[in-house]
């Protein structure tokens, strides 16, 4: 099959790369653009592990046709933070999040959605919204746990930095 | 597009059902229209007549978190697959997913190990390997039981919904009862080339209480095993209106409509489930306990689980029973 052009934006930068169209999201961003840190585990939706982004919404790669991200804003692990660890990193690796950390990515962009959208979840919150992901090490609490610290260093961040007045 | 590919197409809306199909090698055509981008199928809301549309590209997500849907809906689409595949998913190709099957939905690999199956590649069937001919017994080479797992569906036909297809030929409306057929492979009535553009409920489906129980074997992701969705409306304590259909115990959701014994245009196989084999009375009485637990028998009596999908079909049968109990107990408690 030919290959087509796909123009889209990952990670804040602009990417074209020719692709078949019948590549996943996840293949083109691991093999094409060398994205490596998005993991692929089942390749069935039953894992959770290549989640990434797809215009603000955590969505899985692998079942994803690369071609239907024509133009959309694609955020993977590896543009969670370019200088320093984003708390949640961070609070996976203090609290123990990460084990063979095969998972973890996957955990961790979704958990990043779940704080975008409500900055201070129940534990029950954070269960359900990571209802999807499977991890085989931690046994999940030492997960909940380093959302929940997430949570709260980002809250704590927020407030210590004002939104910038509206002019 | 469809029309030219007619025969050899599917279409692709969320992909959660057809990607992983299509990596197994299940069936796969030779061209995928995708209708991810089309704006019409995405509308939720009431259209200019008043009537409450779900159009077939909704998410489940979109579905979960509307606060108009009927209780019931929202609550069977928040208990669908996990929220990462709710994301994605849609109402369209929940109402068209796949059967399935534990010697379906398996690798490549694994199925030629067994010789395939009838639904894919093959000429037997592993589930039902011999049927009744003339009162011989002959090799099935005909019959597909794989099941029909889908949420929506039953949720759907319990509160009398309509499906809308456009399609070459134009546009048409039928009950979505009627859309479904008896047979794991052929499924359900679709024309070549024709969309589902949207499902519309019907305006009592406002009035009534509606619930859904699932049991599956993980709280999250998997697929139910079996499915009871209940609509319930009382007149004082009497019943006025009762309709309950279970999802994933034969090759099509089953209705068990107790009010008006709305039966569906194609019947289906021989070995399908007859739901209204010695029905019980059970509008203008009194709904209490007795009368819940007799719904609730012939319920599980009907219901003939197979043996090919997660957890034994005698328990599978039993927890039609118990769920059918439980929720109505529960919806005439006011439900959730
Ligand atoms: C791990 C896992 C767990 C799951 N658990 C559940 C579960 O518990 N319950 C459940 O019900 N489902 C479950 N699913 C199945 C699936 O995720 C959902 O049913 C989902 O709603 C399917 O929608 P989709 O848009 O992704 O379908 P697609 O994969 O895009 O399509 C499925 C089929 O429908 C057809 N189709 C889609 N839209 C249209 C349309 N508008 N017109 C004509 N044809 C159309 C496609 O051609 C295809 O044949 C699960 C899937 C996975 C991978
Ligand atoms: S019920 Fe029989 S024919 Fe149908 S998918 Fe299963 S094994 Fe194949």
């Amino acid at each position: 099959m030919s290959k087509r052009l796909l123009k889209f934006v990952v990670n804040g930068r602009q990417a074209e790369v020719a692709v078949e169209p019948h590549h996943t999201l996840a293949s083109v961003l691991r093999n094409e653009l060398n994205l490596t840190g998005t993991k692929v585990g089942c390749d069935m939706g039953t894992c959770g592990c290549c989640t990434v982004h797809i215009d603000g919404k955590a969505k899985l790669s692998c079942l994803t046709l690369a071609l239907e991200c024509q133009g959309a804003q694609v955020r993977t692990i590896e543009g969670l933070n370019e200088y320093e660890m984003h708390p949640l990193q961070r609070a996976f690796a203090e609290c123990g999040g990460s084990q063979c950390g095969y998972c973890t990515p996957g955990f961790i962009m979704k958990s990043c959605e779940l704080l975008e959208q409500n900055p201070d979840p129940s534990r029950q919150e954070i269960k359900e919204a990571l209802a999807g992901n499977l991890c085989r090490c931690t046994g999940f609490m030492k997960i909940y746990d380093a959302v929940e610290q997430a949570a709260g260093e980002l809250r704590k961040k927020n407030t210590q930095q004002p939104a910038p007045a509206k002019v | 597009m469809a029309k030219i590919h007619a025969g050899d197409c599917d279409f692709l809306s969320g992909g959660t059902d057809l990607l992983p199909n299509y990596k197994c090698g299940l069936n796969a055509h030779g061209h995928v229209i995708s209708l991810q981008h089309i704006a019409e199928l995405k509308q939720i809301g009431r259209d200019s007549k008043g009537a409450f549309t779900i159009g077939a590209g909704v998410t489940l997500a979109e579905i979960e978190r509307n606060t108009e849907v009927p209780r019931g809906l929202a609550d069977c689409a928040a208990h669908v697959a996990s929220p990462l595949l709710r994301a994605s998913g849609t109402l369209g190709g929940n109402l068209m997913l796949d059967n399935r099957c534990h010697f379906f939905n398996q690798s490549y690999f694994w199925r030629r190990s067994l010789g395939y199956c009838l639904k894919a590649d093959g000429d037997r069937c592993h589930v039902v390997p011999q049927i009744n001919e003339g009162g011989k017994s002959v090799l099935n080479n005909k019959v597909c039981v794989a099941t029909h797992s889908s949420d929506l569906a039953p949720m759907l036909i319990a509160l009398g919904a309509e499906a809308t297809f456009v399609g070459p030929d134009g546009k048409r409306t039928i009950k979505l009862n009627d859309f479904y057929w008896g047979d794991g492979i052929a499924r359900f009535d679709r024309k070549p080339g024709e969309i589902l553009s949207h499902v519309t409920l019907p305006p009592w489906a406002f009035n009534v209480r509606s619930g859904w129980k699932k049991l599956a074997p993980r709280q999250s992701i998997d697929f139910s095993v079996v499915g009871v969705a209940a609509v319930l409306e009382l007149d004082g304590d009497k019943v006025k209106t009762l309709r309950v259909a279970l999802g994933a115990v034969d090759t099509t959701p089953v209705l068990f409509d107790f009010s008006q014994q709305e039966k569906r245009r194609e019947p289906g196989h021989y070995l399908f489930v007859d739901a209204y084999k010695n029905m019980p009375e059970a509008v203008g009485k009194k709904l209490d306990d007795a009368l819940i637990e007799t719904i609730a028998k012939h319920v599980q009596t009907q219901a003939q689980p197979k043996l090919n999908v997660p957890m034994a079909p005698d328990y599978r049968k039993k927890m039609c029973g118990v769920l059918t109990r439980r929720l109505l107990t529960e919806l005439r408690g006011g439900g959730k």
